[in-house]
């Protein structure tokens, strides 16, 4: 039996039906780019927000008060809106109370990215707890701490809100979460 | 020519690869808006762990059972605020606009930025859009614990108002009879000293009230009855915004909270119950719900017990 070759009309038919199928899954995985890409970010702003105010609540539930003010590592942190600092009972490696000696915890933003957030620990002399600065949250778009007191070192309840933000594909997703925190429930 | 028509591997591996690109593409959809009713889950139970903190400095004598009820010790954000165009505002071009969803009773709530305000002038210059419902009601709350324990002044089209909710009971300390119309800016402004609270309309006294109850607690803004209003001018103890240069639709930086207005639709419910023979243990069930895109009501519930 001869061989047929292929039309011109076939050959057109088909590059046309193969043209279309490669537009449709292009569509579909530039579609599916922007769907994960979306998804990936609205992840990242969640755990972000939660880590922070997970974070915010190991010290402030265990803390002893608000204080104005304190240096720590050189930086001065004073307690406003965007500044808290906290009083913290030292503790041991046994987890036990040292008698009149006091950790010093201050939380914010990075003062050089302020899409940081920053924990910085002033630890006292026999305490479990060490200085450190650490930076457990990221993607910060706003932080605002509130007080149940006009005197914010009288506070015995700090209301913490942070929102979260990432751009994604042309899109901002932000996550805003808040928590308030009873200063020493823990 | 004979022409041959499909064979069935050919109509079945066209249908299969038609239905893959079909599933690929809703299964991508699907897990986008999964992944948005994720986070509005996870904001509803950060809400409801919120309430249910705050229930903790309580005990449980002070709190009575209900069913379904007001939350307490917490004052969240509800209804929807965002900054709007308005040539018309005491100080244009840009006024704070409250709109809701929901029609009946306290429908949108913002308060100020701070969460303790004890002496202070509040004042606030507001317009009742044309078109809102002709029971609106605006005005502000302050010295608030929650929704059920607070002052309130607000304006309706007939009255101006002046209220103590303590406990959900509503004790009207002053009323008048005046006429306000739709699409007029008024002055409200309280003053609270102590015990004593004077509340003005346009610059002008119109009573002076003593009432030792609250002494402390939030401001806010509030509408009723779903009414569209434009707030401007807001000041309280030394602060002030006029929202003109905020963009349009968002908020005052000062003002970000979160709260009910974060979830579309977002509402919440306490019960109180008394699960056991022992009165002293209390059960308390808080319900956060919203609306999803689809119009379908979403609900998270968190419940707890404590005793004495």
């Amino acid at each position: 039996m001869r061989a047929r070759g292929v039309t011109t009309l076939e050959l057109a038919v088909s590059m046309a039906v193969a043209a279309m199928i490669f537009t449709i899954l292009g569509a579909i995985f530039i579609a599916q780019g922007r769907y994960f890409a979306i998804e990936d970010a609205i992840a990242q702003t969640q755990y972000n927000a939660f880590q922070i105010l997970d974070t915010a609540g190991l010290y402030a539930l265990s803390s002893s008060g608000v204080i104005a003010s304190r240096t720590i590592g050189g930086t001065a942190y004073t307690t406003g809106t965007s500044t808290l600092v906290l009083e913290l009972p030292s503790i041991n490696a046994a987890d036990d109370v040292l008698v009149n000696a006091y950790d010093y915890v201050a939380l914010g933003v990075s003062p050089s990215d302020p899409t940081r957030f920053t924990v910085a620990i002033d630890a006292s002399t026999n305490s479990a707890r060490t200085d450190a600065v650490r930076y457990p949250g990221a993607l910060v778009d706003k932080l605002i701490f509130r007080y149940n007191t006009t005197d914010p070192t009288a506070a015995t309840a700090i209301e913490l809100y942070v929102r979260t933000r990432k751009d994604a594909r042309g899109r901002t997703i932000l996550t805003p979460l808040g928590k308030i925190y009873y200063l020493g429930s823990s | 020519m004979k022409t041959r028509g499909l064979t069935l591997i050919e109509i079945v591996v066209g249908v299969s690869l038609v239905s893959m690109l079909i599933v690929v593409f809703g299964v991508s959809l699907l897990a986008a808006v999964y992944a948005q009713r994720i986070k509005l889950r996870n904001m509803a139970s950060v809400l409801a762990d919120q309430q249910l903190a705050a229930l903790q400095v309580y005990d449980t004598s002070q709190l009575t059972n209900q069913t379904n009820g007001g939350l307490v010790g917490v004052l969240f954000t509800q209804g929807s605020f965002g900054t709007v165009q308005d040539l018309t505002a005491p100080s244009p071009s840009r006024a704070l606009g409250a709109a809701t969803s929901t029609s009946s009773g306290l429908t949108s709530v913002l308060p100020l930025p701070k969460n303790a305000y004890g002496d202070f002038t509040l004042t606030a210059k507001f317009k009742v859009n044309n078109g809102s419902a002709a029971a609106w009601k605006a005005g502000v709350l302050f010295r608030a614990r929650d929704l059920r324990n607070h002052y309130r002044a607000y304006l309706t089209s007939s009255s101006l108002v002046l209220q103590k909710i303590s406990g959900d009971v509503v004790t009207t300390l002053y009323s008048d009879a005046r006429s306000i119309s739709q699409g007029t800016w008024q002055t409200l402004s309280v003053t609270a000293s102590g015990s004593s609270i004077s509340v003005s309309l346009n610059g002008t006294l119109v009573t002076t009230k003593t009432d030792a109850t609250f002494s402390v607690g939030q401001a806010a803004l509030a509408v009723w009855e779903g009414a569209s209003v434009n707030f401007d001018d807001v000041s309280i103890g030394g602060d002030s915004w006029n929202f003109d240069a905020v963009t349009l639709g968002a908020l005052h930086d000062d003002w970000l909270r979160f709260g009910l207005g974060d979830l579309p639709s977002g509402t919440g419910t306490l019960t109180v119950s008394t699960p056991y023979s022992d009165t002293s243990y209390k059960r308390y069930s808080v319900t956060i719900s919203w609306l999803d895109r689809s119009g379908s009501t979403r609900t998270v519930t968190h419940v707890t017990e404590k005793a004495n």
